[in-house]
Formats: structure tokens, C-alpha cells, sequence
């Protein structure tokens, strides 16, 4: 139960982040959707109750329903560092071409 | 006795990544120049010494830098486009550490036109070298991942000289900033099917170039980053 309340906390502390830059018009409609999408959907299978959470694991072939979250955020994890990753190797380039059009200009 | 690189110097460019290395570079000029090479493009990448200026002030060599370090293969890269800028036919990959020897230049020329090849490395390994243990066993391993990674068999990787017609090197047109860059010309090389060989060079071994040299933890490093770029694509 008390991790159910911290979770909920937290998430909801996120929800408000997302909130604020929403009307700061900070962020891509679309990624704001992804993320309200994805704490919705955490803050629904936290408060599940615990039959259906097993059940759940139990379709996946895992143990506890708790498991299946586990594994989907640790995939999830992978999948955000690789953009991550993408996204720096593309800002590097774009920084070595600025600094090659700089030297190629003034030698 | 012919000799194609002497009579064409002219339209061979000398290129030259320069990265703290001001107690060698004007040494290493020097012996291009006794060599009849005065075509030469060095691309300072951030130095922190005083190498661009010493080269700006006492050569007549094309000296262009780079405002922040982006590694060898960015300032080699920056280095071949400014030669084909000026009219290079032949590109000539040169280290600024004094390892290589300026009198391999023309057999590797010579070899280039004669044979009618795209490129062609110089090895190490082709000819008598003292290669300290831990620099043999390190290149070994490079010529074994080569030929997994791009499946050329060459009998030495990684080494700096290299020379090219400048339409190799329009194809070539590095991406990997950093050392990454010595195992995609190879890949490259398979990929686009040019045309190579190899040829023995002298590659001289000295207490300061091994002080800056790859070590095991750079080279993995090297290998991590060529297959996580292949796997992106």
C-alpha cells in the first residue's frame, strides 16, 4: 500500500511537470500525449488489484503481474537510450560540420 | 629510372589532422618538403600548443582549424575536402606525430598509378619494423576485427598513411569523427568495391609516439562505437 501511495505521488508530481510545460508550450503536442498516455497508464496498473496484476503476469509467463512491468520498463529504458544515443551522434555531426565550415573558410 | 610521384608532385596533397603536436609538426613538414612535397593541408583540431601558429608563421604549408577538437577523422576529413578544393588529383593521409617516414610517399604513389588502385595503406607488418608486443598483439586483433567487421583481410589496420586518387576521397567522405574513422575507410573500401593493395612502410616506434598511441581500453571503445553505428545503420 505505501508504495502504491509513493507511486502515485511521484506520478502525479510528473503529471503537473507535464501540465506546466504544456502551458509554456515547451514541448510537442505528440510526445505530451505519449507521456500523459504512459502515467495514465502506470497510475491505472498501480492501483490494479493484485489478482489481476498475477493473472496478467501469468499470460506473459512470468510469476507476478508486478514482473511484466518490470521487464516492459526496462525495454522501454533501452528504447530511450538508443534515441538518446541516436540523437547525440546526430548533434555531434552537425557540430563537426559547423566547425569544419568555419575552418574552411578561414585558412 | 621512371618515377611517376617525382614527376607529378605537384598534384599530390599532402594532408595532415594536427592535434598537440607542436614539437614534431614543423620536423615532419620539413621531411615532406626534402621530399619535393609542398602541397601540404594540415588541419589543426583545437590544438592547445602553439602548433597552428608555429606552422602558419614558418611553413608555406595550407594551415585551417578547428575552433574545437572533433577528433582525426573530422580534421582528416576537413583536411581532404580543402585539398580537392585545390585542385588535388592524389590525397596522401599523413600522422603529424612523426611516425611515418615521407620517403614511403612515393612507392605508395607510384604503386597507386601504376596499379591503377583506388587507394593503397601502407602496413607495418610487410616490412622489417621493431613493433613493441603490446602494439603487435593490439594490431593483430584490429586485422581479426576487420576482417569480422568488414571482411577484408589485410595484414595491418589502423596505420595513418594511406594514399588515394581525390576521387577515392570524394567517395570515401568520412563520418566517424573520431579514431572510429581508420575502420570505416576499410569498411568503405569493401563497401564501394574500390580497388586495393598494400605496401610496406616504415613505421618508427619512439618513446613519445607510443606515449600517444591507442591503448586496449581506446581500442574496444573503437570497436563498441563501429558496430553500435552499424546496428543503427
Amino acid at each position: 500500500m505505501v508504495i502504491q501511495i509513493i507511486a502515485t505521488i511521484i506520478i502525479l508530481i510528473i503529471f503537473s511537470q507535464l501540465i506546466r510545460k504544456i502551458l509554456k508550450d515547451r514541448a510537442s503536442l505528440t510526445r505530451i500525449m505519449f507521456w500523459v498516455l504512459f502515467w495514465g497508464i502506470a497510475l491505472v496498473i498501480i492501483w490494479l488489484p493484485k489478482e489481476i496484476m498475477d493473472s496478467m503476469g501469468s499470460i506473459f509467463g512470468v510469476g507476478r503481474g508486478i514482473d511484466v512491468l518490470v521487464y516492459l520498463s526496462i525495454v522501454l529504458l533501452f528504447y530511450f537510450n538508443f534515441k538518446q544515443v541516436e540523437r547525440m551522434d546526430k548533434l555531434e555531426k552537425e557540430i563537426t560540420k559547423v566547425v569544419r565550415e568555419i575552418a574552411k573558410k578561414k585558412y | 629510372m621512371y618515377n611517376w610521384a617525382i614527376m607529378n608532385a605537384s598534384q599530390v596533397y599532402i594532408t595532415i589532422p594536427l592535434y598537440n603536436e607542436e614539437k614534431m609538426i614543423l620536423k615532419v613538414i620539413k621531411s615532406l618538403n626534402d621530399q619535393g612535397y609542398y602541397n601540404i593541408v594540415v588541419v589543426d583540431d583545437g590544438s592547445k600548443d602553439n602548433g597552428y601558429e608555429l606552422v602558419k608563421n614558418s611553413t608555406n604549408a595550407i594551415i585551417a582549424k578547428h575552433v574545437i577538437n572533433r577528433g582525426q577523422g573530422a580534421a582528416l576529413q576537413t583536411a581532404m575536402e580543402i585539398a580537392i578544393d585545390k585542385g588535388a588529383k592524389y590525397i596522401v593521409h599523413f600522422d603529424s606525430d612523426g611516425q611515418h617516414d615521407p620517403k614511403d610517399i612515393q612507392p605508395m604513389l607510384n604503386t597507386l598509378v601504376d596499379g591503377n588502385y583506388d587507394i593503397v595503406l601502407g602496413s607495418r607488418f610487410l616490412k622489417k619494423n621493431k613493433i613493441p608486443l603490446k602494439k603487435r598483439i593490439l594490431l593483430k586483433g584490429g586485422i581479426l576485427f576487420t576482417f569480422l567487421f568488414s571482411h577484408i583481410w589485410l595484414t595491418d589496420v589502423h596505420n595513418g598513411i594511406r594514399v588515394m586518387t581525390a576521387d577515392t576521397a570524394k567517395k570515401l567522405n568520412i563520418q566517424h569523427d573520431r579514431f572510429e574513422h581508420a575502420s570505416e575507410i576499410l569498411d568503405k573500401i569493401k563497401i564501394l568495391n574500390l580497388k586495393y593493395t598494400e605496401v610496406p612502410v616504415t613505421i618508427r616506434y619512439t618513446k613519445y609516439s607510443m606515449s600517444k598511441g591507442q591503448s586496449i581500453s581506446n581500442s574496444i571503445n573503437i570497436a563498441y562505437k563501429l558496430i553500435s553505428s552499424k546496428i543503427r545503420g
